[in-house]
C-alpha cells in the first residue's frame, strides 16, 4: 500500500511538472486546449520574463485634462497626485506604459510623413491608458474631466560605450472627448 | 529498490522546512496585503482605475476572475483575505481550511490587478498552494504522504524556475553580453532612491554582475541538487532575496527569491 502511495505521489509531481514546463516553454498559440484551462489561471510560468531582454527606455505616461478653465499643464499621471515612484500605484501605469510599448513598437508607423497612431489609438493599451488617467483624476478631483489628452514621455537608454545624456523624447496622441 | 524509493519519499515528511515555511510564506502575502491597503480602493474597489474587459470561457479562469469582472465583491475577498492568511500561519490539522482559501482569495486580487506584484507574487502564491495540506509533525500516514509531496514539489518548482530563466537568460542578447543589470538599473521605478542613480553609473560592476546572474542561473539547478554545494546555493538564494527586499521597490521579488531556497534549507542536511 505504501508503495503504491508512494507511485502516486510520483506520477502526480511528473504530471504536474510536465504541464507546468510546457505552459513556460511552448508559445501562445501552441499550447493544447487543456494545458491553457488548468496552467494559466492556477499555475501561470512567468519566468522566462525574468531571463528577457529589458527595456532600453523609460516611459513615462503623462495626460493634460480640459475643464472649464480650459486646458491643464501636461502632468504625470500617477506623480502628479502625490504618488511617490516607489508606489504600487506607479506600477499599475509602468504595466499599461509596458503595453503601449509593446504597440508603438509593432503598430506605429509612417507614410507620406505623416505619423500614424490609427492602430495605438484603436487598441486595448490605449483604451486602459485613457481609462487610468481620466479615473485617476476623477478619483483624486472628485470629477471626470470633458477631454484628456495622454502623451508618453520617452527617455531612450543610452548603450554603456557611449555618452550617457537624457534626452526626453514626447509622443502625443489625439485629444479623447468623453461622451 | 522499490523500499529506498520509499524511503526517500517519506524522508521528507518531517523535513523542518515545513515547520516554518507556512509562517513564512503566508506572512510574506500578509506583509503584500497591508502595503495595498492605502491604495486597495484604487486597485480593486467599485471606482478603481483598471479597464477591465474581455470574457474567457473556461470555469476555473472564470472563478479566478469573479473580481476582475465584479469589483462589487471586492470588501468581500479583500478583507476576509489577511483573515484566512493569519488563520493559515498555525500548523494545525485544519490549516489546510483557511489556506486554500487564502490562495484562491490571492489569486483574486492578483487576477484582479496584475502589474502590481508581478512574477513575485505568482511565486508566492503557487507556493502557497503547495503548502495548503501541509501539517508538521503530524501522526496520520496520509498526511505525511502530502508533506512529502508539498516538499518534493517545491523544491521540483525551485528546479524548474532556475533552468527556465536560465535557458532564456543564455538566449537573451542583454544578459549574456553583460548589460542586462544595466538597462534594468535604469527603470527607476523598480529601484529605491539609495539605490538608482549611483548604481547606474557603475557600469562595469553591473556588466560583471550580469555574467555572475547568468553563470548562478545556469549553475544553480545542478549545484541546488548536489548535497555538498546545496548550502552555498542556498545561502546565495538568501542573500540576493534579502538585497531585493531592501532595494526593489517590489517587495515581492525579494520574497519569492526567498521562497525558492526555503525548501532546500535543512539543519541536518547542510550542517552534518
Amino acid at each position: 500500500m505504501k508503495h503504491i502511495a508512494v507511485i502516486l505521489g510520483f506520477l502526480l509531481l511528473a504530471a504536474h511538472t510536465a504541464v507546468c514546463l510546457w505552459n513556460a516553454f511552448s508559445t501562445e498559440g501552441s499550447k493544447p486546449g487543456w494545458i491553457v484551462k488548468y496552467a494559466q489561471p492556477l499555475f501561470k510560468q512567468p519566468w522566462s520574463e525574468v531571463g528577457s531582454d529589458h527595456s532600453t527606455s523609460t516611459m513615462e505616461l503623462e495626460c493634460r485634462t480640459f475643464q472649464e478653465n480650459g486646458w491643464s499643464d501636461w502632468h504625470d499621471a500617477t506623480g502628479h497626485f502625490k504618488y511617490d515612484p516607489s508606489s504600487p500605484v506607479e506600477r499599475l501605469e509602468q504595466g499599461i506604459n509596458d503595453e503601449l510599448r509593446w504597440q508603438l513598437s509593432r503598430n506605429l508607423y509612417s507614410e507620406n510623413g505623416r505619423v500614424h497612431l490609427e492602430r495605438i489609438t484603436e487598441s486595448a493599451a490605449y483604451g486602459k491608458a485613457l481609462y487610468y488617467a481620466m479615473r485617476m483624476e476623477k478619483n483624486h478631483s472628485g470629477s471626470m474631466p470633458d477631454s484628456v489628452q495622454l502623451r508618453l514621455a520617452i527617455q531612450f537608454v543610452p548603450p554603456t560605450d557611449q555618452a550617457q545624456t537624457v534626452q526626453t523624447t514626447h509622443l502625443n496622441f489625439p485629444v479623447y472627448s468623453a461622451p | 529498490m522499490m523500499d529506498r524509493i520509499t524511503s526517500y519519499y517519506f524522508q521528507f515528511a518531517e523535513h523542518r522546512a515545513l515547520r516554518f515555511m507556512p509562517r513564512i510564506i503566508y506572512g510574506f502575502l500578509f506583509v503584500l496585503w497591508l502595503i495595498t491597503l492605502p491604495y486597495s480602493g484604487l486597485v480593486w474597489g467599485a471606482d478603481n482605475v483598471l479597464f477591465r474587459f474581455g470574457l474567457v470561457d473556461s470555469l476555473l479562469d472564470n472563478a479566478v476572475l469573479r473580481l476582475y469582472y465584479q469589483p462589487e465583491l471586492f470588501p468581500w475577498i479583500y478583507y476576509t483575505h489577511p483573515i484566512f492568511l493569519l488563520l493559515s500561519l498555525r500548523n494545525s490539522a485544519y490549516s489546510f481550511i483557511p489556506r486554500i482559501l487564502a490562495w484562491f482569495s490571492g489569486l483574486m486580487l492578483y487576477a484582479a490587478a496584475e502589474n502590481l506584484f508581478g512574477t513575485g507574487v505568482i511565486l508566492l502564491l503557487q507556493t502557497a498552494f503547495l503548502l495548503v495540506p501541509v501539517h508538521y509533525e503530524s501522526t496520520s500516514n496520509v498526511r505525511l504522504w502530502f508533506n512529502s509531496l508539498s516538499m518534493l514539489a517545491m523544491r521540483i518548482q525551485t528546479i524548474v524556475i532556475l533552468i527556465v530563466i536560465g535557458m532564456f537568460a543564455w538566449g537573451s542578447a542583454q544578459w549574456k553580453g553583460g548589460d542586462a543589470l544595466y538597462y534594468w538599473m535604469h527603470q527607476g521605478y523598480q529601484f529605491r532612491l539609495f539605490a538608482g542613480s549611483s548604481a547606474r553609473e557603475a557600469t562595469g560592476v553591473l556588466h560583471a554582475l550580469s555574467l555572475v546572474c547568468v553563470g548562478l542561473f545556469t549553475l544553480m539547478p545542478f549545484t541546488l541538487l548536489i548535497r555538498h554545494t546545496r548550502f552555498y546555493s542556498t545561502l546565495v538564494l538568501l542573500v540576493i532575496g534579502t538585497i531585493s527586499v531592501l532595494f526593489l521597490t517590489n517587495m515581492a521579488t525579494g520574497f519569492a527569491i526567498i521562497s525558492l531556497a526555503l525548501p532546500w534549507i535543512d539543519a541536518r542536511e547542510t550542517y552534518d
